[in-house]
């Protein structure tokens, strides 16, 4: 339902023509869990935007539910990887945001921001002004944030790098359980192939810059998943060796 | 959400209002800050009491203690009473609407790129005028009462508050009208939501330049064409060479400047207390 048809995507500069994108063809089914992987700056984040309605393809059309999308997508939500809370609201008025533009009484929003902020662990930091909080905190408050309006469609920026193991594993968890039951399309980009591998329906591989698609690795691992169990198990290991082996060739040439 | 909350309860940061802590020192810098204010302030008035007034001239730079008795004259018998509210009022009526229409037009011209890179030239060419000069036009028009002071004052504070508007709604961080835009918001909303709270910093900041250029506004007005007001007591008092008079009302002049300027300050520290503070 949500496709990508012979996209590219160019950035001109003064000196030279940038190809961020390079004919993406692909296929996001409906209710499914996506996972992006590929070498850093190769173009994952310029899809996504161009999925969000932030940035327009040069080439191709991106389809949502089989209609032709321009510009912004109400039912698609965006946790992007730049910091986007606003610095004169507090977390939980940031949080609300969305329910606030939907107009719902005072009395509901306070309720679904109270057990959306539980849910990412930021429960005592209502109050708190973002540059009150932690890095950590903030990426958290931030999912919360999108998570609450409960888009049909979520795209998600890297938006557990830069948390501890830890809180990684208790946020992939917590990110299944509320999957497993809204069942929203989730496309979720990520550096971290153990992660990839445990929350995804398939993982993308993308080369290094352009973006072009390299393989597409369906995960066939049973549901419902416990991330804690299964992070280190064999299965998800052999894949994620699999799936670094797609990736080897790539990284090398960007190291170069 | 068991594990790792705890480690980052602890990683809880707010480096400006939270300071490790330590002995404290017998006065706190703010205490040591007012001493040293009120030290200065005591020695500026003993030195221009003793050593200026008798060295060089009470005729000239009168001395503290004639203006004081002179100000509780006005203060008892009320005769200023008439001028003081007159002043107040041109101030007040011309502040607001200087304020009014320059963060209306602010943000028409910095939301509207067309309207403002056509407009630009003409609003830099129109602020290099020298109001002053303007007085006598200003008395042509609407007479010598109320009004030509209004728009004396108001035609100095529109244009600070107008740029500074402007400057702060294009400075909105387009990446905070992105997350509303995603989340399907109208322009309405944004211009609500994002783009006013985050010109605020510069609005405010305007408001407490544009206040003293308020005050000269209503005093230049007075000064130009007038029978009443703070301003044309001061002329008046210098016409018959009363240096005391001239003094007495600097200085009421000064007290109300500092007074409103403290009160926006105060209406800003709330407003804006997700900043960090101290600056």
């Amino acid at each position: 339902m949500l496709n990508f048809n012979d996209v590219s995507v160019e950035f001109e500069t003064t000196q030279s023509k940038i190809v961020a994108v390079d004919h993406v063809t692909l296929d996001i089914q409906k209710q499914n869990f996506v996972c992006f992987v590929g070498p850093s700056g190769c173009g994952k984040t310029t899809l996504l935007n161009a999925a969000a309605g932030l940035v327009m393809p040069s080439t191709g059309t991106i389809r949502y539910d089989g209609q032709l999308r321009k510009g912004f997508n109400k039912d698609i939500g965006y946790v992007t990887q730049t910091e986007t809370l606003f610095p004169w609201r507090t977390a939980a008025e940031n949080v609300g945001l969305a329910l606030e533009l939907q107009n719902l009484p005072r009395s509901e929003i306070n309720e679904r921001v109270d057990r959306y902020m539980s849910l990412v662990g930021l429960r005592n930091f209502q109050d708190h002004y973002p540059r009150q909080l932690s890095g950590g905190m903030r990426r958290r408050a931030a999912l919360a944030r999108t998570w609450i309006y409960e888009p049909e469609t979520v795209l998600m920026d890297e938006p557990f790098g830069a948390l501890d193991e830890q809180l990684k594993l208790s946020m992939q968890k917590q990110l299944l359980d509320l999957w497993e039951r809204n069942r929203s399309t989730i496309v979720f980009v990520t550096h971290d192939l153990a992660e990839a591998v445990t929350l995804a329906d398939q993982v993308v591989v993308f080369t290094s810059r352009p973006a072009r698609i390299k393989a597409v690795k369906t995960i066939d691992l049973p549901r419902p998943r416990d991330p804690y169990r299964i992070h280190f198990s064999k299965e998800v290991q052999s894949i994620c060796a699999e799936l670094w082996e797609l990736l080897e060739d790539e990284l090398r040439e960007t190291v170069q | 959400m068991n594990n790792g909350n705890a480690a980052s309860e602890s990683a809880v940061f707010d480096s400006e209002r939270s300071k490790p802590v330590r002995e404290r020192p017998l006065l706190s810098p703010a205490v040591v800050v007012n001493l040293l204010r009120v030290g200065f302030f005591v020695a500026s008035i003993l030195l221009w009491q003793y050593v200026l007034s008798p060295a060089l001239d009470p005729f000239y730079i009168s001395s503290p203690s004639r203006i004081a008795v002179r100000l509780y004259e006005w203060a008892t018998d009320g005769v200023l009473l008439p001028d003081f509210i007159y002043t107040m009022e041109s101030t007040f009526i011309g502040y607001a609407f200087g304020c009014g229409a320059g963060v209306a037009c602010g943000f028409l011209v910095g939301r509207i790129k067309l309207l403002g890179d056509v407009l630009d030239p003409f609003f830099d060419a129109l602020n290099s005028l020298p109001r002053v000069a303007l007085g006598p036009l200003f008395t042509l028009w609407l007479g010598i009462d109320l009004a030509p002071k209004v728009l004396m004052v108001a035609s100095l504070v529109f244009f600070v508050v107008m740029s500074n508007t402007r400057a702060g709604v294009r400075d909105v961080n387009p990446d905070y009208v992105n997350v509303l835009r995603i989340m399907g918001a109208d322009e309405k909303t944004i211009l609500w939501k994002v783009v006013l709270p985050s010109a605020a910093v510069w609005i405010y900041a305007s408001l407490q330049v544009a206040l003293p250029w308020a005050l000269i506004g209503a005093v230049i007005g007075e000064m130009i064409a007038s029978d009443r007001g703070m301003g044309y007591q001061i002329l008046h008092a210098g016409g018959v060479l009363d240096s005391t008079g001239i003094f007495a009302g600097l200085v009421i002049l000064m007290i109300v400047g500092l007074a409103l300027t403290h009160l926006i300050r105060l209406l800003e520290q709330y407003s804006q207390r997700w900043r960090p503070q101290g600056r």
